[in-house]
């Protein structure tokens, strides 16, 4: 099978925060409403906290009442994107 | 933002306690800064305040004993508080206003950040937190010695990408397919979705046949149940003796009992009500029957628990389990060079003993594998039917043993030989439904002989009736349930997609990142290693496509190609390839913090790469020379290398300090705090406290006595400060006692015959009171009163240097020893 390849690459030119913005707005085109769920958690993954898994799993079981195509909550404002 | 460091002031921390007068260390933002100390006053702690502040831990003393008791060591033991206080004055980078970080630890252990400006301490203390900011012999030693993938790991943190592997590692961790699966259950939902499509299957052929004994045919293709429910209420309103009882309900709400009474009614005796009965009970046992696991299924089971069992045989328990996977992380290190050596025994076998714990570990796998096909095939039998049956068919003394099978599977109990007795259970079950079923249909055919046959077919076709209002519930309940099921474990699918192409992204995304910026850092690694070690040998990392690790080795040695690092470098060569390594990528890659702390990290190095390194540092990492470089400071112990400093010190770009102290009582620096170091002193003294004043005379003598000598200009020898620190301050009075006696006999000395004899009075009071035991060691001899006396000699032997300029202002030292101003 082939390799999957994205779309998101890490800038060098922008710093971790600005990076991690960038990367929300690739995984709203994945799936939104996942998205908005996982997004807020990137911060705190990226700064090496361990992931309550259990919960962001829930969390993003919930999430999927939502089609994946709805709401793309606003990816364009970074500051909200990555907590 | 980046920040450069303006001060650290320390107090009530490791080696240095300055209870009420904190150390305070200024360091130049826009010069390289060195800290000169001898050994035992407080270098490191410097070092280890800082890494404690950025990181809240020392690493030394956390990896201590539990009965050491390593927590305990952070503090001074001598602070009279029991409180460590570490104060970083950070300036931002671009110029703005500085900010004060405050980092407490108590008795307790407790730790508390305050910042001046109010942000969040702990935050700015973690971004400040990079891989090349505290870098002390032990890092380098580590970075080589280390396995690839954590070399790998601290690499990524070099390049800027720590944050980026912390955050691919979670998101690794998140789309983990095994613990996934655990978490949503998905085995035993694939078993249930499996049993309820059964169960639908099973529906449909019930509704098809209750549907022909009541309607006579078979239902139309295509038609709707509610078609099929429209037709059923027509045939039991068709027939006389029941129509009251169909009239005004649909056919769900018609009550086959009610109807049964009727018929009842218009005959009446026991054999129709037995008639019903039977009716019901051969429906039961049809259904029970048809529910019951399969002959099939019962030998997969076997199948799937024997493989389970086989599994499990070749593995020796969880213990063994550890036991491989650290063999296997042992013998995958690179420095393991031969893998036929067990690292246990230290014995060399045919075999790769790496491959051996890999294999061990795989049967491990294929364990858990097992049990998750046995968790999936269980839940998709109906086993509550067949407890039902086991029940109802029960015999005296038997003992249940559905149940037990049932336990035994959340149990991890299991076994083939579990699973063949219950497939023999199944059998025994299927038998005595079947004997059962027979037994009730042969009575059934029996009183249907006997009773009038119209009456007969009634009751017949209202059992009929209540099969299909039976079989058409159950179908549509169980194709709710399918629904809610199926669409669960597409929901779930969708949430492991999600994951699966997040950390598959990003992955992508940081071992692209890593490549990049790896091929940028690796000419300049080269280059700086050059620039140290002046020889015919050049540095490699490397890296694989997706991978943590990173490799390290020689492009070349002298005239050979690709040789082992780790196995030809001595260590100072060691050294310098991470040093460099460091170094390239720090000036490539840092971040908000803009300064390196540097401790102690020239000890293997010769005086020669010592210089080398000095001067890479100087001339092409930090500030000022390299326009918005990092700022450097450097710590040492080093004598030689102190005379570097002290000459550097003197330049524009470098600022130079010397501490002097005692973990007792105070570590200060000795340049721009003499008169502290005075006046504690003298407080000490007056206090009658002669054991903590005499290592402070002796920082106030050396500076005094180094003040004279710089500023009148008296040149001294070059070993002058390397021999024992005790006996320095006797060499620095020799020397300038020399450089006198050389000017007096030579008619150019500068000073007056009273200074001269002063001169000699002062020399003779330091050395019996004060000198003649500081040197030996013996300062119990010291008595507060003479030591008093010593200060005074001090003030008096520099004041013999000085002349007033003009009467009345303050004295000045001579411009040298031949002339005044």
């Amino acid at each position: 099978m082939a390799k999957k390849t994205y779309e998101f690459g890490i800038d060098d030119a922008l710093g971790t925060s600005d990076n991690l913005a960038v990367f929300a707005k690739q995984l709203g085109k994945m799936d939104a409403p996942l998205a908005v769920v996982l997004t807020p958690h990137l911060a705190r993954l990226a700064a090496g906290h361990t992931p309550d898994a259990a919960a962001i799993w829930n969390a993003l079981f919930a999430a999927t009442a939502e089609a994946p195509g709805q709401d793309l909550a606003g990816p364009d404002d970074d500051e909200e994107a990555v907590e | 933002m980046s920040w450069l460091l303006e001060q650290i002031s320390i107090e009530g921390f490791r080696g240095i306690n300055n209870a009420g007068a904190p150390l305070a260390l200024k360091f130049h933002t826009g010069k390289v800064n060195s800290v000169f100390a001898p050994n035992g006053v407080g270098k490191s702690s410097i070092f280890e305040a800082l890494t404690y502040a950025l990181t809240s831990e020392i690493p030394k003393l956390e990896a201590l004993p539990a009965a050491e008791r390593g927590g305990t060591y952070y503090l001074n033991c001598f602070h009279p508080e029991n409180t460590g206080t570490i104060i970083l004055s950070l300036q931002p980078d671009p110029p703005g206003p500085s900010i004060s970080v405050s980092v407490t630890r108590d008795a307790a252990g407790v730790r508390t950040v305050t910042v001046s400006d109010g942000r969040d301490g702990e935050a700015l203390l973690q971004e400040l937190n990079r891989e090349f900011v505290l870098l002390d012999a032990k890092t380098f030693q580590r970075f080589i010695d280390e396995t690839p993938l954590n070399r790998g790991r601290s690499f990524s943190g070099l390049l800027g990408l720590g944050s980026y592997s912390a955050l691919r590692q979670a998101l690794q961790a998140l789309s983990n397919t095994r613990a996934f699966n655990n978490h949503f259950d998905v085995n035993a939902k694939n078993g249930r979705k499996q049993l309820i499509e059964r169960q639908i299957a099973q529906a449909r052929t019930n509704i098809r046949e209750s549907y022909l004994a009541l309607v006579g045919e078979e239902p139309v293709q295509g038609a709707s149940n509610n078609d099929l429910r429209t037709k059923a209420h027509a045939i039991l309103h068709n027939i006389p003796l029941i129509q009251p009882k169909c009239e005004g309900k649909s056919f769900d709400e018609i009550s086959p009992e009610d109807c049964l009474v009727s018929v009842r009614e218009a005959e009446g005796g026991p054999d129709r009500e037995r008639l019903a009965k039977l009716l019901q009970a051969e429906t039961r046992w049809t259904e029970a029957i048809a529910a019951l696991p399969t002959a099939e299924f019962a030998a997969q089971l076997v199948e799937i628990a024997r493989e389970r069992d086989t599994a499990l045989e070749q593995t020796q328990g969880d213990m063994f389990l550890r036991l491989y996977r650290l063999t296997r992380e042992i013998t995958e290190r690179e420095d393991w060079k031969d893998k036929t050596v067990c690292p246990a025994c230290d014995r060399q076998g045919d075999t790769s003993v790496l491959d051996h714990a890999t294999g061990k570990v795989a049967l491990y796998d294929a364990v858990t594998a097992a049990s998750g096909k046995l968790t999936q095939a269980w839940a998709a039998g109906d086993w509550d039917r067949l407890a039902e049956v086991e029940n109802a068919t029960k015999q005296d003394g038997e003992i249940l043993q559905i149940a037990s099978a049932k336990a035994k599977i959340s149990t991890n109990e299991f076994t083939e030989a579990v699973a063949v007795s219950l497939q023999a259970r199944m059998e025994i079950l299927r038998r005595r439904a079947a004997d059962a079923l027979a037994a009730v249909t042969a009575e059934k055919l029996a009183l249907e002989q006997k009773l009038p046959p119209s009456l007969v077919a009634v009751t017949e076709k209202v059992e009929a009736a209540r099969r299909l209002q039976s079989a058409l519930l159950s179908f549509e309940t169980s194709l709710a349930a399918l629904s809610d099921l199926t669409s669960e474990l597409h929901r779930i699918e969708r949430v492991r997609t999600f994951l699966t192409d997040a950390s598959g992204a990003f992955s992508q995304a940081e071992s692209d990142a890593a490549t990049r910026r790896l091929a940028a850092v690796e000419p300049l690694c080269r280059e700086i290693f050059q620039n140290i070690i002046f020889d015919p040998v050049v540095p490699a990392i490397s890296k694989r496509a997706g991978a943590e690790d990173l490799q390290i080795s020689l492009a070349s040695f002298h005239d050979l190609a690709n040789v082992s690092a780790q196995s030809v470098l001595s260590e100072s060569y060691r050294n310098a390839f991470a040093i460099s390594v460091y170094l390239a990528a720090a000036s490539l890659y840092g971040g908000a913090a803009k300064f390196l702390l540097f401790d102690d990290v020239t000890s293997s190095l010769d005086a020669g790469h010592q210089f080398h390194l000095m001067e890479v540092i100087r001339t092409r990492f930090s500030r000022p020379v390299v326009t918005n470089g990092l700022q450097v400071i450097l710590l040492s112990h080093d004598t030689l290398l102190e005379k570097y400093f002290n000459t550097n010190g003197a330049t524009a770009g470098w600022s130079h300090q010397r501490i002097e102290g005692t973990p007792r009582t105070a570590v200060l620096p000795q340049s721009n705090a003499v008169n502290r170091v005075r006046d504690a002193t003298m407080t000490l003294l007056n206090a009658g406290n002669a054991q903590d004043a005499a290592p402070r005379i002796r920082q106030y003598l050396e500076y005094v006595l180094e003040e004279v000598i710089i500023r009148c200009r008296i040149p001294v020898p070059m070993d002058i400060a390397l021999g024992d620190d005790r006996r320095m301050a006797g060499h620095l009075i020799g020397a300038i006692d020399a450089q006198v006696k050389l000017h007096a006999n030579a008619n150019s000395l500068v000073l007056e015959a009273a200074q001269v004899q002063g001169l000699n009075l002062a020399v003779a009071t330091i050395s019996a009171n004060f000198l003649a035991h500081w040197s030996t060691g013996q300062t119990q001899a010291f008595a507060p009163g003479a030591l008093l006396g010593v200060m005074q000699a001090i003030d008096s032997y520099a004041d013999c240097f000085k002349f007033e300029p003009v009467p009345g202002q303050a004295r000045r030292f001579y411009k040298s020893l031949s002339q005044k101003q």
